[in-house]
């Protein structure tokens, strides 16, 4: 089975271009034989959206959508973009679409708001780490700060999760390590420490392109369920990434490391209640 | 600590950082629908720097280079500006700007230095947007992150342009990477100068060296160190003061006019959108 890893430079509020190139993108993932694409945060909008966030909102029964509905009937999609719904609220979502359908949407649940971040300004928190079933098996989707706390991946793994789909818009910062930004050195190091501890394969999936003088991270990559990072994309460049993944490796993992099989979500629970009490 | 601050003023991978750079003048001006930049060259670093970059995102032909002497200026500063001209082989022209000037100040015969260097600066400004507008072009920017934060420029004056590659990167970040992408040595290694009047020294008029400015920047900017702890670190508590208050003193030059708020949303308040808005 194959996953591609689009690595794309969004137009800020230009939803109908993104999706169109959201739409090639996805052709080409059929091309090669994938299974799922899987696309940045806000890869629909553009992320510094400030309050562009309620222009460019989408609902789940929004029309644009439509050409990535169609192609859904040959290939699993995860796209992101700011969800409305009926009561008005927004998110930073991501949608998986499959068989014409959307299938399962995530809500950020950590927005970050500091430094040069302002999400919780404009949108809503999600509340609810889930998993789905993805065409290669288990996943859950995450986006960017979400992933920065590791309740998230943690309740990922205890439901099963097999793929961790992060998707980011991680603007470069730190110029204090080789050959790229630190903060892709962070994630890199995250991926390969998530991807070992759950022994499940970690789907990085950043932007590239600028906004405002961000310059955007890129370096998306795929790490498999030993830890290693098994392919990797440019710093700055569009680029599809496609990467066979092997549900016998996630066996062998978990066989070899049976954290998973060990681990005790009651204690956890027992101690949460303690802790909060 | 004190070895700490100097350290985290090195930049590590400098190949790097010139490719991020250069990403971004070229996709600031490609998406805005711009190819062409021109820019002020005085023969310092900083211009220096910002027109070896603008060339390699933007290439030659589409550089404009600029120099735009008074008659005080050094002739050292002329003959540097005409040096990145023809090492970079870039379009340029030496615009002499004291019959302009001169024209002025005939009017204000007492005018002092700053007032006349700041008029300096702002007709410079002035002639760069003027063949911005014949060229087509935007004003790459030459401010550094140091002079940035501690005011040490003309408001609309060298302050002023459209993209600015320099602006997060201190004084000793500019030397480092300037170094790296092959400014002549000359021009690297010479004092900095504002040159506005004969003698002037960038380090003489803020009062101490770049080196130590940046390192308290570093400091108090990047690790959010109060004034006590930069002080605690080795540093004399006069010169930090004066650090601090040039950051504080000039943040109204980093900042476009005030407008006082009547209705819902404000301009400069609660309208927020970015330049890149669409592109």
């Amino acid at each position: 089975m194959r996953v591609s890893v689009a690595q794309v430079s969004p137009k800020l509020g230009r939803v109908e271009e993104n999706i169109e190139k959201a739409v090639e993108f996805v052709k080409e993932a059929i091309k090669e034989k994938s299974s799922l694409c899987i696309f940045p945060e806000l890869s629909l909008t553009g992320y510094t959206l400030q309050d562009l966030t309620f222009e460019v909102a989408i609902t789940q029964e929004d029309e644009r959508l439509i050409p990535l509905l169609e192609l859904s009937r040959e290939i699993g999609i995860i796209v992101g973009l700011i969800e409305e719904t009926e009561e008005n609220l927004f998110y930073n979502s991501a949608f998986y679409i499959r068989e014409g359908k959307i299938q399962h949407v995530h809500r950020k649940v950590y927005l970050p708001t500091y430094g040069m971040f302002d999400e919780a300004r404009f949108t809503a928190a999600g509340n609810r780490v889930d998993v789905f079933s993805s065409p290669v098996g288990k996943g859950s989707i995450l986006i960017c700060e979400d992933l920065w706390h590791f309740s998230t991946v943690y309740l990922a793994f205890l439901q099963g999760a097999k793929h961790i789909f992060a998707l980011s818009a991680s603007p470069g910062r730190g110029y204090r390590e080789e050959g790229m930004f630190g903060n892709a050195e962070v994630w890199m190091n995250m991926g390969e420490f998530y991807s070992r501890m759950t022994g499940s394969y970690f789907f990085f999936v950043n932007r590239v392109g600028t906004e405002d003088g961000f310059v955007f991270s890129g370096n998306s990559f795929v790490a498999d369920p030993y830890g290693n990072i098994i392919a990797r994309s440019s710093p700055f460049e569009e680029e599809l990434l496609t990467v066979e993944v092997e549900d016998s490796l996630i066996r062998s993992a978990r066989i070899n490391l049976p954290l998973l099989r060990d681990e005790r979500p009651e204690m956890v629970m027992n101690n949460l209640r303690r802790i909060l009490r | 600590m004190r070895k700490r601050f100097s350290e985290l003023l090195r930049i590590k991978d400098r190949e790097f950082i010139k490719d991020v750079l250069v990403q971004f003048i070229r996709e600031e001006f490609h998406k805005a629908g711009f190819k062409k930049a021109v820019i002020g060259i005085s023969g310092g670093v900083d211009s220096a720097l910002s027109a070896f970059l603008g060339v390699m995102a933007l290439g030659r032909e589409n550089v404009i280079g600029l120099s735009m002497p008074y008659r005080t200026s050094s002739k050292e500063s002329i003959k540097d500006a005409r040096l990145v001209a023809e090492v970079l082989g870039i379009e340029f022209y030496e615009i002499d700007i004291t019959p302009q000037v001169d024209a002025y100040y005939r009017n204000f015969p007492d005018a002092d230095n700053v007032r006349r260097g700041n008029k300096m600066a702002r007709e410079r400004m002035s002639i760069l947007y003027d063949f911005a507008h014949w060229k087509g072009a935007l004003v790459l920017g030459t401010s550094n992150k140091s002079e940035l934060l501690i005011g040490y420029s003309t408001r609309w004056g060298d302050a002023a342009h459209d993209i600015n590659p320099l602006g997060d990167l201190y004084k000793t970040q500019v030397w480092q990477m300037a170094e790296f992408v092959g400014v002549p040595e000359r021009i690297v290694k010479k004092k900095p100068s504002a040159d506005l009047w004969p003698g002037q020294t960038d380090e003489g008029e803020i009062g101490l060296s770049y080196r130590l400015l940046d390192e308290i920047l570093v400091a108090y900017v990047e690790l959010r160190l109060r004034k006590e702890e930069i002080v605690a670190a080795g540093y004399d508590e006069r010169v930090v003061d004066k650090v601090l208050k040039m950051v504080r003193n000039s943040q109204y030059k980093r900042k476009l006019p005030v407008i006082c708020k009547i209705a819902q949303r404000t301009v400069d308040k609660d309208f927020l959108y970015l330049r890149d808005w669409g592109l």
